[in-house]
């Protein structure tokens, strides 16, 4: 069977017995994930490397307490990346880097437009800009397309505390994002 | 029309969708975005890779075996020995445990970033590469291959390593 094949949890397990092939397979897959949620976390490619980097180490450190009937590896994955994001961004004395997300001049419909690099720009410092529960919520149901269930795991609160944030988390970025400010999902 | 069948839709219809729909249209920016978003560099790629290895579990070495064979004999003839009321025999030749050597820095720049653990892979070495990398190495011995340590930087490349002195060296 190719690794491609294997589901997650017959990977952790091939990964427990020192497969060296399992762990890349494992790392190959998820690896994109968790640097993106990272990046979008703290806003910096630095931050999002040094957690890739530390997560998956800090995963094999702790496989023993993984359990595979718990979760998806990906939500303990990124519940781990999690930490390490909010520890980096704590250890700074900032809540996020937005001078890595410079200000650019922007007209029109950003959401309607994303094919313009201003565009872009004014997302990502919109998503920079919430408060910090809020982008959680936001990256990990919306960007990771988490369930709510695995990003209320990761996020140590309730599913219906994960919707509240991400139905205001999405009201705060269109109401940054256009002059609207009316959705239909509401 | 539901916003959650929108990704169904062919992309004229569902570009129409989005210019009126917020919702859907910050989902799609949002997935653009993420698009946009690249991946890790291929320094962390070599780390996490690294990372296996130098946690597994170290092989037990050939002396240890022939030495643990050697202590099951000597136990099995202390033990007949005891039934023939003989003196037993105490003196076991146990392999001294293993020791290191100082680590030598490889190429410019410093071994590790102050406050952090770097992963330390176990490896034998070519006695000649060894004494390539300027270790002090008995050139006298019939040992061809040497057990070294090296540390394993953050872009994946050796950073310093140093002899593995093991009890029958």
């Amino acid at each position: 069977m190719q690794t491609a094949e294997i589901s997650d949890a017959l990977l952790v397990q091939r990964v427990r017995k020192g497969s060296e092939e399992a762990w890349t397979a494992l790392y190959q897959r998820h690896r994109v994930a968790v640097f993106r949620f990272a990046l979008h976390m703290s806003g910096s490619r630095e931050i999002a490397d040094e957690a890739v980097q530390d997560t998956f180490i800090t995963f094999l450190d702790r496989l023993a307490e993984f359990q595979e009937d718990r979760g998806a590896p990906i939500a303990f994955l990124i519940g781990i990346a999690r930490f390490k994001v909010l520890r980096i961004l704590r250890q700074r004395k900032q809540t996020i880097p937005l001078n890595e997300v410079p200000e650019r001049p922007f007209e029109g419909d950003a959401l309607t437009d994303l094919t313009r690099e201003e565009s872009r720009y004014a997302l990502q410092r919109a998503i920079a800009a919430l408060p910090e529960s809020y982008r959680e919520a936001v990256v990990l149901c919306d960007l990771r397309e988490l369930s709510y269930e695995d990003a209320a795991k990761v996020m140590e609160c309730p599913v219906g505390t994960v919707r509240s944030r991400l139905h205001r988390a999405r009201q705060m970025l269109i109401e940054r994002m256009t002059a609207k400010g009316k959705g239909c999902l509401a | 029309m539901s916003c959650e069948k929108v990704r169904e839709l062919p992309p004229e219809e569902r570009a129409a969708h989005e210019a009126s729909c917020p919702d859907c249209a910050l989902g799609a920016a949002l997935r653009q975005l993420d698009e946009s978003a690249g991946e890790p560099s291929a320094r962390v790629d070599a780390a996490v890779a690294n990372a296996l290895l130098s946690r597994r579990p170290r092989r037990a070495p050939s002396w240890w075996i022939g030495g643990a064979a050697a202590a099951a004999v000597v136990a099995v003839a202390a033990w007949n020995g005891a039934l023939r009321k003989d003196p037993p025999q105490t003196a076991v030749d146990r392999p001294a445990p293993e020791s290191y050597g100082e680590f030598y820095a490889i190429g410019p720049g410093p071994v590790l970033e102050q406050g952090r653990f770097a992963p330390v892979v176990r490896m034998r070495l070519p006695r000649r590469e060894v004494a390539r990398l300027g270790l002090p190495i008995q050139w006298e011995t019939q040992i061809t291959s040497v057990e070294v340590d090296v540390v394993v930087g953050r872009d994946g490349t050796a950073k310093a390593v140093r002899l593995v002195r093991l009890g029958n060296q």
